[in-house]
């Protein structure tokens, strides 16, 4: 038995935890019990006193006790169903030592090895490499803490930790497709592994998680394989990758190809918020293309304004102005000429 | 003849079953894994892998556990 006592620590450590779980399930489903029995008793008095008040012809009282009844005869049903629930989901059930020990032994044999800390109580093994799509993400450690498993209603008493991390460019926190801050989402293994954990079966509690981080879910994963390796726009949100990506040099920022523009003239990079809209060709260009009118002070691109920094309307309207200026002029000389006032004659 | 009988695909049902006297592990797949394919699952007999023709006793564990898992993003407690 000497040979075997790690095992039988963690077999012992094992059998503690699921008391506390069967306990902790036992006060749940008396709770949900005692919430049942509450609402009934609060019906039965409403009851009597609907009954009274109809006997003393008070309608008005009856109208309102009839309606709290009607209330609390909804949150009776939700408390029935709460309460099937959990008087019929399954119980834990406590499995022999030497099941335990086996499965150590199991676990050995699938894995190559265990590991126990004891400082936390936490047994754990190592995933072979995991690639997906010439992707490596490296092996993955399941660590699961014993004395956690009578929470696993409120936390996951598990983590999945990377050894090697290859965590998405966009999220350090993605280690794998389906692992996020050391949590896996469990997604259809979800009731294989808390039945694993309720029923003392560690070695399918590893077997189940291994095959998950095994497997590549593309409908639904934290980062998808196709941008593991990229930059989120700055603008929309999407995840990019560093092909696909662009740099705004005014802000320093990554951006999609939909959330980037080139300049009509210079054909510079950047990002929709530091592109000017001329307002006459209604071109995007870079800030260093576009140009202040001097009259009207719109933004616009150089090709719209001449060399005075005049956009084509002030530029007209300067025109209309100078013309008309000229016009008075000679309107003025030419009232001169008619009156034949301060008129010299000069001798050729 | 009674066998225990763990499947840990969709529901992850473990419970002792009724089985036929000299029903192999393949017979007892095809019965319980009607849409699956053997390749798809770790199948073992009493935590060791056994070949196909395995004929099952009396009180045998049988596990069965996909190879594929499909995690994902939200998981709903």
């Amino acid at each position: 038995m000497k040979k075997f006592r790690k095992q039988v620590k963690i077999a012992n450590l094992l059998l503690r935890s699921l008391v506390r779980l069967r306990s902790m399930q036992h006060r749940v489903t008396l709770h949900k019990l005692c919430e049942f029995r509450d609402r009934d008793f609060i019906i039965t008095k409403d009851s009597k006193m609907f009954q009274s008040a109809i006997d003393r012809k008070w309608y008005l009282a009856a109208k309102k006790i009839r309606s709290r009844i009607s209330r609390n005869v909804s949150q009776l049903s939700h408390s029935l169903e709460l309460f099937r629930l959990a008087v019929n989901s399954d119980d834990v059930e406590l499995p022999k030592l030497t099941d335990i020990v086996e499965d150590l032994f199991q676990i050995e044999r699938e894995f190559g090895s265990f590991r126990f800390d004891s400082s936390e109580d936490a047994i754990s093994v190592i995933t072979d490499p995991i690639t997906f799509e010439d992707i490596s993400l490296g092996s993955f450690e399941i660590k699961l803490f014993l004395n956690d498993i009578d929470k696993i209603s409120d936390v996951s008493p598990y983590k999945i930790v990377a050894i090697d991390p290859n965590p998405a460019d966009i999220n350090s926190d993605v280690t794998h497709p389906h692992v996020s801050d050391e949590i896996l989402c469990e997604g259809d293994g979800r009731i294989p592994i808390q039945k694993a954990i309720q029923q003392g079966r560690l070695c399918d509690f590893f077997m189940v998680i291994s095959q998950i981080l095994q497997t590549y879910n593309h409908c639904s994963p934290y980062v998808s394989l196709d941008n593991w390796q990229g930059v989120s726009c700055y603008d929309c949100g999407d995840a990019v990758s560093c092909d696909d990506s662009y740099y705004c040099e005014e802000c320093e920022q990554d951006y999609c190809s939909s959330c980037i523009a080139s300049c009509q003239i210079c054909d510079a990079i950047a990002c929709l918020g530091c592109s000017v809209e001329c307002l006459d060709c209604r071109n995007l260009v870079c800030e260093q293309c576009s140009v202040e009118c001097e009259d009207c002070h719109r933004k616009l691109c150089e090709d719209c304004v001449n060399e005075e920094r005049l956009c084509i309307s002030c530029q007209e309207q300067r025109e209309v102005q100078e013309n008309e200026e000229q016009n008075q002029e000679a309107a003025s000389e030419s009232e001169i000429f008619s009156n034949s006032l301060g008129e010299t004659a000069v001798h050729a | 003849m009674k066998i225990m009988y763990i499947n840990n695909d969709g529901g992850g049902f473990a419970n002792f079953i009724n089985i036929e006297e000299n029903m192999t592990i393949e017979e007892l797949f095809a019965q319980k894994m009607q849409h699956g394919k053997s390749c798809d699952y770790l199948i073992r007999v009493n935590r060791q892998p056994v070949p196909q023709d395995y004929i099952l006793k009396e009180n045998d564990r049988v596990t069965i556990t996909p190879t594929k898992v499909d995690g994902s993003k939200v998981v709903l407690r």
